[in-house]
């Protein structure tokens, strides 16, 4: 068992059992209370004695007055036996027993059994002897009154201190049983805002964590673009800087024909370069959020061939091939940023593949979108490769791989800031299959919609 | 026999014969009912329907055997209508009785204890006997005292 099952099960689970035992140890504690609270046994002994003393003392008084009266000193005496005879037998007995006064009362209680007026009439001596034994059982009486008394008195004060120590008793469980009960709530309190605050905590440091890896992702994504761009300018310069160094070979001018394809290979290049700056600022004004699509329903088919006969246009050599299966085919989008794509994915089909070998697009619909293809017949991708790249173009972050091109990843880029995607795959017979899909309706309207 | 020894006879026999009705006669309790006054000797008291009852007591050891009338039936019999009734011992004991305690309980009148009629040596010649181990409410000191023994005289209030 570790630290913290110990003080997060363990302790409270023994605290509520010392609490639950607590309190039925001062429930326990209060029915025995309330049992004891009860008056039983000859506890009014004092009471007993002094009316055997009041007995007796009336008896000496109607001997005094009445002597040779048999009718009332046998009633008294018949009053006087009663009690005496009561207070030494049974408990009463047991009781003077303890107090170990017994033996003188039970003793002068027998001289006066003997002088008994109802077995024979007394004579006088004997009346007198009766008098006298009583003064000896009043004086006994009154010592064993004052010893009841005194025990009485300790037997209820024990009780009430009993009591008073069971209540105590009960109090302190009570008392220590609700503390326990605060503290277990308390626990219980704290533990649920722990594990609150562990998950905010969580949460915060989940959300840094995605934060600092999508910072991480923008500056290898800046880094490598800077990279791509750089590489992808410098070529084209360096081809113009050659062209230029063969115009003026040797001091002189070069014969007119390499002049005018060295003037024709100067000029692609520029339109290259103006091309990869238009792209490196769309991305920029991408990245910022300037540029937002203005999404409509449009029909595809028109901007699709407009941009099909402007690539026919800068390729004059290539046979670019467009096929469209239906005559409308509607989607959500940006018409000139599906151009942009189209147009980076076309330029990317024409620079990876033989200049001997036509790029084929088809334009249809499927599954509620439109799409449009790019096939080539390049080196083509192997299922790995083009694994990878679909990935990384489902990501969205990295920046283009070596050779791949900015075109492609800003056809990317652009295809799902339209909330599209661009597959990758290889074609049959040989090259790559891109294809561009986009939504025909916003995805919002659709969901409403059902 | 001349005629004043038949006198004497007379008188005689007359002494012996009210000396012995007046044994057989004598009055045991009083019941002073409000309306009136009711006295019980011996005979009238055994008159009433007698109940047996088996209990102990606050002043005896073991169980103690009782014979007497119902307290309810010996009121009822003197028509006492009262809540409450004083009870006189002839040791001037006297006591309040709820007469309630009659009704909610067989509270006899006891006469015999043990099969012995009791005497006023003893507690009689009547002990007014809670039914103490039938109820277990009835084991406390507030009851204890309502067992008057040597009853002489019931008065209503």
């Amino acid at each position: 068992m570790n630290q913290a099952t110990f003080w997060r099960t363990t302790v409270p689970v023994l605290l509520l059992m010392l609490c639950v035992g607590l309190l039925v140890y001062g429930f326990l504690r209060l029915r025995a209370i309330e049992d004891s609270m009860r008056l039983d046994d000859a506890t009014n002994m004092v009471w007993v004695i002094s009316q055997t003393q009041v007995e007796a003392l009336e008896l000496q008084v109607v001997l005094a007055e009445s002597p040779g009266d048999t009718g009332r000193i046998g009633e008294q005496y018949d009053l006087f036996r009663s009690r005496i005879d009561m207070l030494t037998q049974g408990p009463q007995l047991r009781f003077l027993e303890r107090l170990e006064v017994a033996g003188p009362v039970v003793g002068a209680a027998r001289a006066a059994q003997r002088l008994d007026p109802a077995v024979r009439q007394l004579a006088p001596y004997e009346e007198q002897a009766l008098s006298r034994e009583m003064g000896v059982l009043v004086r006994e009486l009154n010592r064993a009154a004052n010893r009841a008394m005194v025990s009485e008195w300790r037997v209820l004060s024990d009780r009430l201190g009993s009591y008073r120590t069971a209540v105590a008793q009960v109090a302190y469980s009570l008392g220590v049983g609700v503390l326990l009960a605060i503290y277990l709530g308390w626990r219980i309190l704290a533990d649920r805002r722990a594990r609150l605050d562990a998950e905010i905590l969580r949460e915060r440091s989940q959300r840094l964590e995605e934060d600092l890896d999508r910072e991480r992702a923008t500056v290898a994504h800046w880094r490598d673009f800077a990279a791509v761009v750089s590489h992808q300018f410098r070529t084209p310069l360096a081809v113009i800087d050659s062209a230029a160094q063969r115009m003026y070979r040797r001091g002189q001018p070069a014969a007119p024909e390499v002049l005018e394809a060295k003037q024709a290979t100067i000029r692609e290049m520029v339109g290259s370069l103006d091309r990869l700056v238009d792209a490196a600022l769309l991305i920029g004004r991408i990245d910022h959020q300037i540029v937002r699509p203005q999404q409509v329903i449009v029909d595809l088919a028109p901007p699709v061939r407009s941009i099909v006969e402007e690539m026919r246009r800068r390729h004059p050599g290539r046979r670019i091939s467009l096929a469209v299966e239906e005559p409308e085919l509607h989607a959500w989008c940006d018409a000139k940023l599906v151009q942009h794509a189209l147009m980076n994915l076309i330029d990317n089909a024409v620079k990876y593949s033989p200049p001997d070998t036509a790029v084929d697009l088809t334009l249809f619909r499927q599954d509620e979108q439109v799409a449009c293809t790019v096939a080539d017949r390049g080196p083509g991708l192997s299922d790995a490769e083009a694994e990878k790249l679909f990935a990384r173009f489902q990501r969205g972050e990295d920046a283009p791989a070596a050779g791949t091109g900015i075109g492609l990843w800003l056809a990317q880029r652009l295809a799902l800031l339209l909330q599209g995607r661009i597959a990758v795959q290889p074609r049959t017979g040989g090259g790559t299959l891109f294809t561009l899909w986009m939504p025909e309706t916003p995805p919002n309207q659709k969901e409403d919609a059902e | 026999m001349t005629q004043f020894s038949r006198r004497i006879f007379l008188t005689a026999a007359l002494l012996f014969l009210s000396a012995g009705l007046a044994w057989a006669e004598e009055v045991l309790l009083t019941i002073e009912t409000g309306q009136g006054i009711e006295t019980y000797d011996r005979a009238r008291l055994e008159a009433l329907p007698q109940v047996e009852l088996t209990t102990h007591t606050t002043v005896t050891d073991g169980p103690q055997h009782f014979t007497g009338p119902l307290m309810r039936d010996l009121l009822a019999d003197a028509g006492v209508t009262s809540d409450t009734v004083l009870a006189l011992a002839l040791n001037d004991y006297e006591i309040d009785l709820p007469v309630e305690d009659f009704t909610r309980y067989d509270v006899i009148a006891a006469l015999t204890m043990n099969g012995e009629a009791m005497s006023p040596r003893d507690k009689g010649p009547i002990w007014i006997v809670y039914p103490r181990d039938a109820h277990r409410e009835l084991q406390d000191i507030n009851f204890d005292y309502r067992w008057v023994w040597q009853l002489t005289r019931i008065e209503a209030k």
